[in-house]
């Protein structure tokens, strides 16, 4: 593979060689595992988390701030990793909460990736005014602070998960169009396209069978980073108490409910959501840091 | 072990020394989570300026720590008409300047108090429309407008400058310390802004030989950096002691915490305007007409859900759990209204009879920095709640002045609030709490959620009018049955405040929350 230069993105299909480029190097190989068991989590958390964290029935304030072990004042449940001052059993709150970033990560990464791509090919296709309409309106999304404009867009749309993936796929999609564009304007130069473009192909085909394909390796890229970032984006809007409701929290929220004891002792409050969190969002960093030197041919030289 | 031994045998030997010769000659060094905002005690009528005022400055009378009014300046008064009181002053009253106390000093001090250029809350609210002259050196004559029960209580609390300084001082003068010059046991040394301000003893005080020799408070806003300053030994007194720091400092076996309930009421106010209320739907999401918190039966099963002692005990991290809005031994207090306790039987009984029966969906609106825990106890009502049929939507807790705009709008249906009265009484909590809203009348002023009861009001009305204390104070404790009888407001608990000492520094708590010199003692 070294030997061919500028390649389009390798073709698997295979099972066995997908885990061959799994496991090439540890990093990624380790990434994924932690991933693949997190997500493995957060999907089964109804059947295996103890308690429903949701459920404001479940709880009981008989048993707020519990050390990890404790058992429920009624003997019922054993709280693994302690409990929280509402009396939520903070494993359970983690499973949950895991849910929360993921369906936020991807959500706003592939929703976000998905029209940043799509408009940016559009404008590097196009050009003219059109691309300088766009661009500029790139540039001035861009040119705000992320966790700014989210705070903003969420102070006036209220709280709760899907306002929070429509808040971060509007700070996220700029990205990804400056990305495609500059990709598209390389592949555009190029003489596949000029023949495709000589043929008289239809513009719908040339855009999404002969130009997106050969756009996307570093917009993959940019897609695994996102995640991370919006995971990370997620977690601080909700310690910041804008992002999810206070009755259904998730991991930033975990960890600001307990910010306020870490001092006194009460340590598992925070310690815990925030290891859940930087556990996933390293996991997912390892495997966005893989694609990147897989996807670059001049990285692997 | 033995250099402990020849330690303790020093600290008792200097303990010794210095019971003998009778000076204690004691520094005092104080972490306050607030700086003031001037010198000048009349610029500024607010909490914050509070502890460093009333080092260098006093009043007629006083609140001491059980928040009882005491004489201080005032030796006694007496009301010859409901409109005239005649106040006598202490006789051997020096200011630190050496000049004495007159009448004189008195009637300057009520006028200029109301006079003050850019105050950002003067002193109108306590002296109110009345007309001060000296009668003679130690006699003072205030006539009130209108028959005014409370005039001294209110008046009173104004501090007491000397005329020959003040006269021709501007605030910058007092800031300064030129022009701070009071009858208080301490004398005013120096502002570092940002810093600290430090304080020394005035020998001459007419109370007797002040405790301190040498007081400086400290200003530490961050929380973690004030319980380090107590734990560390740099200071010896902090106030604004969160709950969450009170095991930590018990158990570091250097310090001690205060703690008592105070005035400060935290309670529900509900929606009760007649109209759909924005948060009050019906499970299915559409907003119910009528808004159930309409009727009282509703607003009190949501009152019988609620398990005061242990929010108290698990959420609030102290506290007294409270059944009406004042506590036992203010005026207005009714010793007739039951504890309020727990009852999900009684209170789903409640809202069957409503027409309510499988309850409705409601959304609890609270601040998130106002005062301690007041986040988790609005989440922790709604657990309670959801125990009894109400379906929480969400529990929405914000920055208090976002919080506290939309409420006086209108635009929330539950409101978790706490409040304080300024004086020993249920007069201020009653009025304001649970009159029906009138802006001209001064009525209402945080009645958020519009209680409106014919009955309350005129009840309310009544107690308004007494002059008798006594008569009063029964009148109020009327007042407050029936506003508790129709769960008007729901009272949840009285907020604890807890203040540290580091080694042997003692500390009456007081209940009205203010902290003063005069209860920290060696």
């Amino acid at each position: 593979m070294s030997d061919q230069t500028p390649v389009p993105p390798i073709v698997v299909s295979r099972p066995a060689v997908w885990l061959a480029w799994i496991t090439e190097s540890p990093a990624m190989a380790a990434g994924s595992a932690i991933l693949m068991l997190v997500i493995g989590m957060a999907i089964l958390a109804p059947l295996i988390s103890p308690q429903d964290p949701y459920d404001l029935l479940s709880l009981s304030l008989f048993d707020t701030k519990l050390p990890p072990g404790s058992q429920s004042y009624d003997g019922s449940t054993s709280y693994l990793l302690g409990t929280d001052g509402q009396g939520r059993d903070i494993l359970s709150g983690i499973l949950y909460g895991l849910r929360i970033s993921l369906i936020v990560g991807f959500g706003s990464a592939l929703i976000a990736g998905a029209i940043g791509t799509i408009v940016g090919i559009v404008a590097a296709y196009f050009g003219g005014w059109v691309e300088a309409l766009i661009m500029r309106l790139v540039d001035l999304q861009l040119s705000f602070p992320a966790i700014l404009v989210a705070l903003m867009l969420l102070a006036f749309l209220g709280k709760g998960v899907g306002n929070v993936v429509l808040a971060l796929v509007i700070v996220e999609w700029a990205g990804y169009a400056r990305t495609a564009r500059s990709a598209a304007l390389v592949e555009l130069g190029k003489d596949y396209l000029t023949a495709a473009k000589v043929s008289l192909l239809p513009v719908r085909r040339i855009i999404f069978v002969h130009l997106l394909p050969n756009c996307l390796p570093p917009l993959i890229v940019l897609l695994t980073i996102q995640v991370a970032r919006a995971i990370s984006l997620e977690a601080t809007l909700s310690f910041l108490g804008v992002g999810v409701k206070a009755t259904e929290p998730s991991l930033g929220m975990l960890i600001a409910s307990g910010f306020s004891y870490i001092l006194s002792g009460t340590y598992w409050i925070t310690l815990f959501p925030g290891i859940a969190l930087v556990v996933t969002v390293v996991a997912v960093n390892l495997i966005g840091d893989h694609l990147r030197v897989a996807l670059n041919p001049k990285l692997r030289a | 072990m033995k250099t402990k031994r020849i330690l303790a045998t020093a600290t008792c030997a200097a303990f010794f020394a210095s019971t003998a010769t009778g000076l204690w000659a004691q520094d005092l060094t104080i972490g306050r989570l607030t700086e003031q905002s001037s010198i000048d005690p009349h610029f500024n009528n607010a909490g914050n300026d509070q502890p460093s005022k009333h080092m260098t400055f006093e009043s007629l009378v006083t609140p001491n720590s059980k928040f009882e009014i005491v004489p201080e300046l005032a030796e006694s008064w007496e009301n010859v008409d409901p409109n005239t009181w005649i106040v006598h002053l202490r006789k051997d009253v020096k200011f630190h300047n050496g000049d004495r106390l007159t009448a004189a000093d008195v009637v300057f001090s009520l006028d200029r108090s109301v006079n003050v250029p850019n105050s950002p809350s003067s002193y109108f609210r306590l002296r109110g429309d009345i007309t001060v002259e000296a009668v003679d050196d130690l006699t003072v004559k205030i006539v009130t407008k209108e028959p005014w029960p409370a005039a001294i209580e209110s008046v009173g609390r104004i501090p007491i400058v000397n005329k020959a300084v003040a006269e021709s001082a501007t605030t910058e003068d007092f800031n300064a310390g030129k022009a701070a010059i009071g009858t208080g046991p301490y004398k005013f040394v120096s502002w570092a802004r940002g810093d600290n301000v430090k304080f020394e003893r005035f020998d001459d005080y007419w109370g007797g030989l002040p405790e301190w020799e040498h007081v400086t408070m400290r200003f530490i806003p961050n929380e973690a950096s004030r319980v380090a300053a107590l734990l560390s030994g740099d200071v010896d007194f902090i106030d604004g002691v969160s709950p969450n720091d009170i095991d930590r400092i018990n158990g570091s076996g250097s310090a001690k915490v205060w703690s008592v309930p105070t005035v400060r009421i935290v309670y529900l106010q509900f929606d009760q305007r007649d109209r759909e209320s924005p948060f009050v739907k019906d499970k299915s999401g559409k907003l119910l007409n009528p808004n159930p918190l309409m009727d009282s039966r509703v607003r009190l099963a949501l009152s019988k859900l609620v398990d005061r002692q242990l929010l108290v005990d698990r959420v609030a991290g102290g506290g007294e759990p409270a059944s009406q809005l004042v506590q036992a031994g203010i005026c207005g207090y009714n010793p007739d209204i039951p504890e309020a306790e727990r009852d999900v039987e009684g209170a789903k009984a409640l809202l069957t009879e409503a027409g309510y029966p499988d309850g409705f969906a409601i959304t609890i609106h609270s601040s998130n920095d106002r005062f301690a825990k007041d986040a988790d106890v609005a989440l922790a009502v709604a657990q309670m709640w959801a125990q009894g049929g109400i379906q929480i939507d969400d529990v929405n807790a914000l920055a208090f002045a976002n919080f506290t705009a939309n409420a006086t709008k209108g635009e929330y249906s539950v409101m978790e609030y706490s409040y304080a009265g300024t004086f020993p009484s249920a007069e201020d909590y009653l009025k304001s709490m649970l009159g029906t809203y009138d802006a001209d009348r001064g009525i209402g002023g945080v009645n958020r959620g519009r209680y409106s009861s014919a009955k309350f009001d005129e009840a309310l009305g009544k107690s308004l009018l007494a002059f008798d204390r006594d008569e009063k104070c029964a009148l109020m404790s009327e007042a407050m049955k029936i506003g508790m009888e129709e769960t008007g407001v729901l009272p949840l608990y009285f907020l604890q405040s807890n203040w540290a000492t580091a080694g042997n520094v003692s500390f009456e708590p007081a209940i009205n929350d203010d902290w003063d010199i005069r209860y920290i003692h060696p």
